[in-house]
C-alpha cells in the first residue's frame, strides 16, 4: 500500500516535470523578435545615398506552411521594424519613413513562410519592389528566398529573415551604384 | 465489463500497429504546396505553350547523376502529362512562357534507411521562374520545398521498380509540385 502511494507520488512528479517542458517548448515559443532579425553589417560597406526611403510591408498569407505552429510566424509588423533598422544601420539612405513621402518607395511583400522538418528549417520568400517617387519608375523588383536551419525553431524563423535582408542590402547596393 | 475492456484495449492496439504499418509501408512524405508569386493582374491562362529551358544546379554539390538534366526532364514530361504544349527553342510567340528552374537544396537521402523506417530523410527545395518569352518579364515565380521523414516502404519500392531512381522520388516530387501548382494556376484555383 505504500509502496504504491510512492510509486502514484513519483508519477505525479514526472507529469509536472513533462508539463513544464510541453509549455516551454510551446507557450513561450515566438513571435520572431525584430531585433535578431537584423543582419550582422560593415556600415563602411554601404554607400551612402543621401537620398530619403519610404518603407511599407505587407504579407499576403497570413499562416505558416508545415508543421510548425503560427507563432514561429514573422509578422509583418516584426518584418518592417527589422527592415527599418536594417536599412538604417546601413546607412545607404538620409533618412526612413514608414508613412509619408521618400525619395524612393520600397516596397515588400511577405509572400510566405515555410518550416521543414529534421533538420527544421525556416523558409521566407518575399517580393521586394524599389521605385523612384518623383518619376515614378520601378529601379527594380524581385523575389528574395531565403532558408536557414538552426536548432531551436525561433531561430530559424529569425534566421531566414536575417538572411532574406542580408541579400536585399547587397542587391540594393549594386542597384543604386548604377 | 472486462470483456468490453478488453475489446476496446484489443481495438485501440489494432489502430496503432496499423498506424505504425501505414507509416512504415508509405512513408511520412509530406506534400507542401509550393509557396507562389503572380505578378497581380496576371492570368496565366493565356498563354498558349511552355519551353523548359535546362535547369540549374544551384546547390554546391555534384550527385551520381546529371540532377540538372533529370529536373529539366520531370518538368517537361510533367506539363506534357497535364496536356500543355511545349514550345522548341526557336519559337518567339508572345504567348510562349519559359519555365527556369534552378535547385537549390537537394538531399537524396538513404534509400535503404528510409525503406526500413530508420532514417534517411530526403528534401529538396526547387524554385521555378515563369518568364514571359518575347518580354523577358518574370510573371510568376513557384518555390516547391519537399521532404520525407523516415518509413517509405512503398515510395523507396516504386522508385526502384519504376523509372525513377530511388534516390530520385524527392527530386520528382519536388517537380511534380511545381507542375502541379503551375496546372493549378492555368485552370484559376
Amino acid at each position: 500500500m505504500r509502496q504504491r502511494g510512492i510509486v502514484t507520488r513519483q508519477k505525479i512528479f514526472v507529469g509536472i516535470i513533462l508539463s513544464f517542458v510541453v509549455a516551454g517548448m510551446t507557450s513561450c515559443v515566438g513571435p520572431p523578435v525584430a531585433t535578431n532579425m537584423i543582419p550582422t553589417l560593415d556600415p563602411t560597406a554601404f554607400r551612402s545615398t543621401g537620398k530619403t526611403v519610404k518603407v511599407e510591408v505587407s504579407e499576403a498569407e497570413t499562416t505558416i506552411r508545415g508543421p510548425a505552429s503560427d507563432r514561429l510566424r514573422v509578422t509583418k509588423a516584426g518584418f518592417q521594424e527589422a527592415l527599418f533598422k536594417t536599412l538604417d544601420k546601413s546607412g545607404m539612405f538620409g533618412a526612413i519613413f514608414t508613412d509619408g513621402h521618400g525619395d524612393y518607395a520600397l516596397r515588400a511583400t511577405l509572400i510566405a513562410q515555410q518550416y521543414l522538418l529534421r533538420p527544421v528549417t525556416a523558409l521566407l520568400f518575399v517580393h521586394y519592389e524599389l521605385s523612384e517617387v518623383h518619376t515614378p519608375q520601378v529601379l527594380w523588383r524581385e523575389n528574395i528566398l531565403s532558408h536557414y536551419q538552426a536548432r531551436e525553431p525561433i531561430d530559424n524563423a529569425e534566421g531566414a529573415a536575417r538572411e532574406n535582408l542580408a541579400q536585399l542590402l547587397r542587391k540594393l547596393a549594386g542597384v543604386l551604384a548604377q | 465489463m472486462g470483456d468490453t475492456y478488453w475489446r476496446s484495449n484489443t481495438r485501440q492496439k489494432e489502430t496503432i500497429v496499423a498506424v505504425s504499418l501505414l507509416v512504415f509501408v508509405v512513408g511520412c512524405a509530406t506534400s507542401h504546396r509550393p509557396l507562389v508569386w503572380v505578378e497581380q493582374g496576371v492570368s496565366l491562362s493565356r498563354y498558349k505553350a511552355f519551353e523548359v529551358t535546362p535547369a540549374l544546379n544551384e546547390t554546391g554539390q555534384t550527385f551520381d547523376f546529371e540532377v540538372a538534366d533529370t529536373l529539366t526532364q520531370y518538368i517537361q514530361s510533367g506539363l506534357k502529362e497535364k496536356g500543355y504544349i511545349l514550345a522548341e527553342g526557336s519559337t518567339m510567340a508572345p504567348t510562349t512562357l519559359m519555365v527556369t528552374s534552378r535547385l537549390i537544396t537537394y538531399e537524396p537521402g538513404n534509400v535503404a534507411g528510409r525503406m526500413l523506417g530508420f532514417g534517411g530523410q530526403a528534401r529538396c527545395i526547387l524554385r521555378s521562374a515563369l518568364i514571359e518569352k518575347d518580354t523577358g518579364k518574370m510573371i510568376a515565380e513557384v518555390v516547391s520545398a519537399q521532404e520525407t521523414q523516415s518509413g517509405g516502404l512503398l515510395g523507396g519500392a516504386v522508385g526502384v521498380a519504376s523509372a525513377i531512381g530511388a534516390g530520385q522520388v524527392m527530386l520528382h516530387n519536388c517537380a511534380t509540385a511545381i507542375v502541379e501548382e503551375i496546372d493549378r494556376r492555368f485552370k484559376g484555383d
